[in-house]
């Protein structure tokens, strides 16, 4: 494709005119963008080594044995069927004589 | 070993070994590419020194996601994209920072004479839309093709031809003599 006939020259606003600059400029784009892909990196390395450690945790935990508790005392059923049929009415709960139990 | 056979690597190959951690590559894919992010900052803000500063800071994060361009060979319009939106986003703070919008900006490393050549030139650019500004800085700053800027800009070459031209009609009409003058005086060897 031929170039485009009469161009405008644009080199007041080149930033190249200035190589010192210029390469300042290149060097801390260079510099900023490889130490961010790094630490990137870095972080998904150990989030990756994170979830294996968390999935490795959780099977082992799916895996062990059941642990076999003694199970807190519980009231029989019977026991409770006992003092619901004894028929107890507020009367006798006062009847206890407890203090300023009205 | 490519570069010192004399090689030149193409840009897909330097996005590759970026990404791979090869910093001569690294610094080989800014070296092709920074200017054509500024153009597009530059297109977007109007200022040189705030372009300067956009297009780095949209360089670094495009080297931090590497991994998101899925088509390497396709970095140039993938860059553009990063910068562009970081640039639009530089625009919306500099609207929030200044409401008036008139502050003056001169670069702090051209001489007397340039300085006003480039306000001039500067003050006409921003006359023209955003995407004739960007089709003429890529394509007479930093030599962009009507295919390359078609494809990045997703409009057809004789589209961006029309653009161009459209462009470089306003800015020699409204570009005073003595500018003009000037420019071929210092276009000259």
């Amino acid at each position: 494709m031929q170039p485009d006939p009469d161009p405008i020259d644009l080199s007041s606003l080149d930033p190249r005119t200035d190589r010192v600059r210029w390469d300042a400029a290149i060097a801390r784009v260079t510099a900023g963008g490889l130490a961010l892909r790094q630490l990137r990196r870095a972080v998904a390395r150990r989030g990756i080594a994170a979830v294996m450690l968390a999935a490795a945790a959780c099977i082992a935990l799916w895996l062990a044995p059941p642990r076999h508790e003694p199970m807190p005392p519980t009231v029989s059923s019977s026991a409770v069927i006992d003092w619901a049929l004894r028929a107890v009415t507020p009367a006798d709960v006062l009847a206890l004589g407890v203090p300023d139990a009205q | 070993l490519i570069v010192l056979a004399g090689h030149e690597p193409s840009t897909a190959e330097l996005v590759i070994r970026t990404g791979r951690g090869d910093a001569l590559a690294c610094d080989q894919l800014v070296r092709r590419h920074l200017r054509a992010a500024y153009a597009i900052a530059l297109a977007v803000l109007g200022r040189p020194a705030d372009a300067e500063d956009t297009a780095q800071d949209a360089f670094v994060t495009a080297l931090e996601r590497l991994d998101d361009c899925r088509e390497p060979a396709r970095f140039s319009g993938w860059l553009r994209q990063i910068v562009r939106n970081h640039a639009l986003h530089a625009l919306e703070r500099r609207k929030v920072r200044e409401p008036d919008g008139r502050a003056s900006e001169i670069g702090n490393y051209v001489s007397e004479g340039d300085a006003m050549l480039r306000s001039r030139i500067l003050e006409r650019l921003a006359t023209l839309s955003m995407i004739q500004r960007e089709i003429i800085l890529l394509h007479d700053l930093d030599g962009w093709t009507h295919a390359e800027l078609a494809t990045a800009l997703g409009i057809t070459e004789v589209n961006c031809r029309q653009h161009l031209f459209i462009a470089r009609r306003t800015l020699r009409a409204e570009l005073s003599p003595l500018v003009l003058s000037e420019m071929d005086h210092a276009a000259r060897p």
